[in-house]
């Protein structure tokens, strides 16, 4: 948990104040700003002054402090993105080189920063720390280095953190001033924690101790309280990691003595621990009543990932108490902003940039990162509006399938062939091989019981069949049905001479579950033989199927029965009702009792009459 | 060995007796019936070992006949073609079942097993919990039997804590006896379980919801602590779901 909090601790607001530049040509130089900056004057006072300067490059540096002020006086990032924006435009117009923006990229970093914005934080670093090189301003390039340090952090790229750590630790012998001196070994031991808290590398963890031992002796012996109260922070974080809660919470107290008061940062940075190491005494009060403090501060910095620790600590603190409303609550919030910082296009996106910047500082200019930047965003834009017309196109198109594909699900729901079949058919095939040894029969019947099953399935994507695929169908069908029920009855499909049963269509799979009704439930139980008929012809330009039996007949008592036959008539009902919209027909559908269905039957019988209109292959209308 | 085959299919019945008569080398006696009715009379004047039953019959269901024999005698074998809902109350009860068409192998030990049992009659009691499926579906102490190799164990759903897949094996935590280890494979027991709201917290973990004490998050994902300081692993993905069903029970 402390990783987190550290790795956050990380804020860049304090350096700012020591950055001192020193430009190349005077004439790149605003002297306003230098003597009031080295007479230590607060930064509202220099704009005031250097505002009333007619340089150009005096006129720069004032949009850049209005810049600085928005972002760290008046938490207003918007603004000073704004500020920062134009002060670039105006510094690009003096040629005094990207030096002279080493300051603005460093403010520009700040604003990325604040929103999470990594990508766009590391474009500015990498910018700034070419500037830094231009200047050979080593601690500069130093701050730069810990800078990508932490994007890659932030971005879970450990390694090439790591990296850049060191880097930034090579070059702290060669800073002079023991101010900015301080700056570096705060970073530094912030870095090494961070990287052994997500890796357990053991050495950076020494190194950590060793850059915060330093770092405290120095903050004492310049009485730098706010570098003084980080270090104890610092160490309040390496006693939590070994679980020393009490000590721990000592050092985060004394170092709260010496914070300052109004900086967001440092005040989140304290109750969160603080919040933190009471969840872990099980002081649910105290590390509620911390928490809400901590959310209050990081909400004013604006830090996302920062936000994202606090949600997620609050989650905790709710989950102990046993408030899982709250703990849930918070818990999404958390994985909301978690998501949209560190999804895999950003931590691609810090990576490819620093890249881009390598090759970008052998041809030795910048602009080019410029360029490659703007094709970048071009390229994102044009890919993002690509995304959203193929998104808006697939929805048009899902919704106007939207009700052909409830038709057909409902279709292929009912007219699916009673799985009972299948199996018990099966069962009764079992006879060839272990009864009568007839392995002929055997496979015959096998190859009969494929077709069923192969037409079965065709049958979920082809909705018409011709009247002659039809009858194969129903002839294997009843061939099966009849090993599974031998003597017991007899069938006859039949079509009449005028028909074109090669070219006119019915729907697939509407006259099997009668069929099916008149050997299973019709026959039962009736002591002559039985017989089922289909017969398609001609009646009056239309088609009729009449499939009859003689059966028991439709019964008004045997609930069984009526079950079976409404199952089967609820199916056609939907396909004739689908048709009938499709095709703008009038189909329609008998089921009566037959009474004398032929000369010499004992059975009532039952016969169902399907009248459709002629469809011809093409589905035209005849 | 008395067999009985009831089944309303007459050329299903015929390759049943076939497949049995099999099976005991000549030895079994084997009748049949064709339906709930058939079998009831059957059964009384033969007093069958062994009655394998088919559940969809054209005068009812194996169910409906069983509800007519208050003291079973015999041992019970259910087939079936196909019928999930009559699987999953069968399955509740353990009671053995063949899916048709039946594999004669399967048959075979199935019979070699009810022949084991034949004196050690729990049919009665497997098929109180067989029929409680079909009166009251969320009741939280209904049973359900579980066997490992030697014994046949009734539990309440509310006695177990957990399951625990282990290989293709399952561990089943109860709140007041020894865990039991059963031949079958975790989701086997989730496909029974789930409707009773059991969920799983992690690819090895079947939980039940009614036996969480804390969900701990100290770690990424955390754990749950159930009764009896049973700790048991959530998932990444099962953190978000299990926080929503602690705060909706």
């Amino acid at each position: 948990m402390i990783m987190k909090i550290l790795s956050v601790t990380t804020a860049f607001i304090a350096l700012v104040l020591i950055t001192s530049a020193a430009y190349s040509q005077s004439d790149c130089k605003c002297d306003v700003y230098e003597n009031l900056s080295a007479a230590g004057k607060s930064k509202s006072a220099i704009y005031t002054e250097v505002v009333k300067e007619k340089s150009k490059i005096c006129q720069a540096k004032a949009l850049e402090l209005r810049g600085e002020i928005s972002l760290y006086e008046k938490d207003n990032l918007d603004s000073a993105e704004i500020y920062l924006i134009k002060a670039e435009a105006l510094y690009k117009t003096t040629d005094c080189g990207e030096g002279v923006l080493m300051n603005a990229y460093k403010q520009r970093f700040q604003v990325y920063w604040s929103r999470s914005d990594f990508p766009n934080a590391q474009a500015y670093t990498l910018k700034f720390l070419h500037s830094a090189e231009l200047e050979k301003n080593i601690y500069q390039q130093s701050m730069g280095n810990t800078m990508i340090a932490v994007a890659f952090f932030k971005t879970n790229q450990f390694d090439k953190g790591i990296i850049f750590t060191d880097k930034a630790a090579a070059l702290l012998p060669g800073i002079a001033n023991p101010h900015q001196k301080l700056n570096i070994l705060y970073f530094l031991s912030v870095r090494y924690m961070t990287h052994y808290l997500n890796t357990q590398v053991k050495s950076s963890i020494e190194k950590s101790l060793k850059y915060n031992l330093e770092h405290l002796a120095l903050s004492k012996q310049l009485k730098d309280t706010v570098q003084f109260s980080r270090s104890y922070f610092n160490l309040s974080g390496t006693e939590e990691e070994s679980k020393n809660w009490i000590k721990s919470m000592a050092y985060l107290d004394s170092g709260y003595l010496y914070i300052d008061k109004t900086d967001s940062v440092d005040l989140y940075d304290y109750h969160v621990n603080k919040a933190s190491l009471f969840l872990e005494l099980k002081n649910y009060a105290a590390a509620d009543l911390y928490a809400d403090s901590a959310l209050f501060f990081v909400l004013k910095t604006g830090q996302g990932s920062d936000i994202a620790v606090c949600y997620d600590l609050i989650s905790r603190i709710a989950n102990a108490k046993g408030d899982y409303k709250r703990a849930l609550e918070y818990s999404k919030l958390e994985r909301t902003i978690k998501d949209s910082i560190s999804n895999v296009d950003k931590t691609k996106a810090v990576a490819e940039l620093e890249k881009k910047y390598n090759q970008a500082k052998n041809e030795s200019t910048i602009k080019d990162l410029d360029k490659k930047k703007q094709l970048y965003l071009f390229l994102a834009i044009t890919g993002l509006l690509t995304a959203l017309a193929i998104g808006f196109f697939l929805r048009q198109q899902s919704l106007k399938h939207k009700k052909n594909i409830l038709e057909t699900e409902q279709r292929l729901n009912r007219a699916r062939m009673n799985p009972h079949f299948f199996f018990n058919a099966l069962t009764t095939l079992q006879k060839f091989a272990l009864r009568e040894n007839d392995g002929q029969a055997m496979a015959s019947n096998l190859s009969k019981f494929s077709n069923i099953m192969r037409d079965t399935l065709e049958s979920t994507y082809k909705e018409y069949v011709t009247i002659e695929q039809e009858i194969d169908f129903l002839n294997e069908y009843l061939e099966v049905q009849k090993i599974r029920f031998p003597q017991t009855f007899s069938y006859e499909v039949i079509a009449d001479k005028d028909l074109d049963i090669d070219e006119l269509q019915i729907p697939a799979m509407i006259i099997q579950p009668f069929v099916e009704n008149s050997i299973e439930h019709g026959f039962v139980g009736v002591d002559y033989p039985g017989k089922v008929t289909v017969h398609f012809l001609k009646d009056n330009k239309e088609l009729l199927i009449q499939i009859t039996d003689n059966g028991k007949g439709l019964s008004t008592t045997a609930k069984e029965n009526n079950e079976h036959i409404s199952r089967a008539s609820q199916i056609i009902k939907d396909r004739i009702y689908l048709l009938n919209i499709k095709l703008k027909t009038k189909a329609g559908f008998s089921i009566d009792n037959a009474h004398h269905p032929t000369e010499n039957s004992e059975g009532i019988g039952v016969i169902v009459k399907i009248h459709l209109p002629l469809l011809y292959k093409d589905l035209k209308k005849a | 060995m008395k067999i009985l085959v009831v089944d309303n299919e007459k050329e299903i019945r015929l390759i049943l007796k076939d497949m049995v008569a099999g099976c005991g080398n000549g030895q079994h006696i084997i009748e049949e019936a064709d339906g709930v009715a058939s079998a009831f009379t059957r059964i009384h004047s033969f007093r069958p070992d062994i009655v394998l039953l088919d559940v969809e019959m054209n005068d009812g269901t194996g169910f409906d006949l069983l509800k007519q024999i208050p003291n079973p005698s015999f041992q019970l074998i259910f087939t079936t073609a196909h019928n999930q809902y009559a699987i999953q109350a069968i399955k509740w009860s353990a009671i053995d079942y063949l899916l048709k068409p039946i594999d004669p192998v399967e048959l075979n030990n199935s019979l070699q097993k009810a022949k084991e049992n034949i004196n050690n009659q729990l049919l009665q009691k497997q098929l109180a919990v067989l029929m409680q499926q079909f009166t009251v579906k969320s009741q939280p102490d209904r049973q359900i039997v579980i066997k490992d190799i030697d014994k046949t164990y009734f539990i309440r759903m509310s006695d177990i804590l957990y399951c625990e897949a282990e290989g293709s094996y399952t561990k089943f935590y109860l709140s007041n006896s020894e865990p039991i280890f059963v031949s079958r494979n975790l989701r086997y027991y989730e496909e029974l379980l789930e409707p009773a709201g059991f969920f799983r917290t992690h690819h090895s973990c079947l939980v039940n919801p009614s036996k969480i004490k804390i969900y701990d998050r100290k770690t990424d994902c955390g754990t749950l602590i159930l009764e009896g300081g049973h700790t048991v692993p959530v998932s990444q993905r099962k953190k978000d779901f299990v926080l929503q069903l602690l705060e909706n029970r």
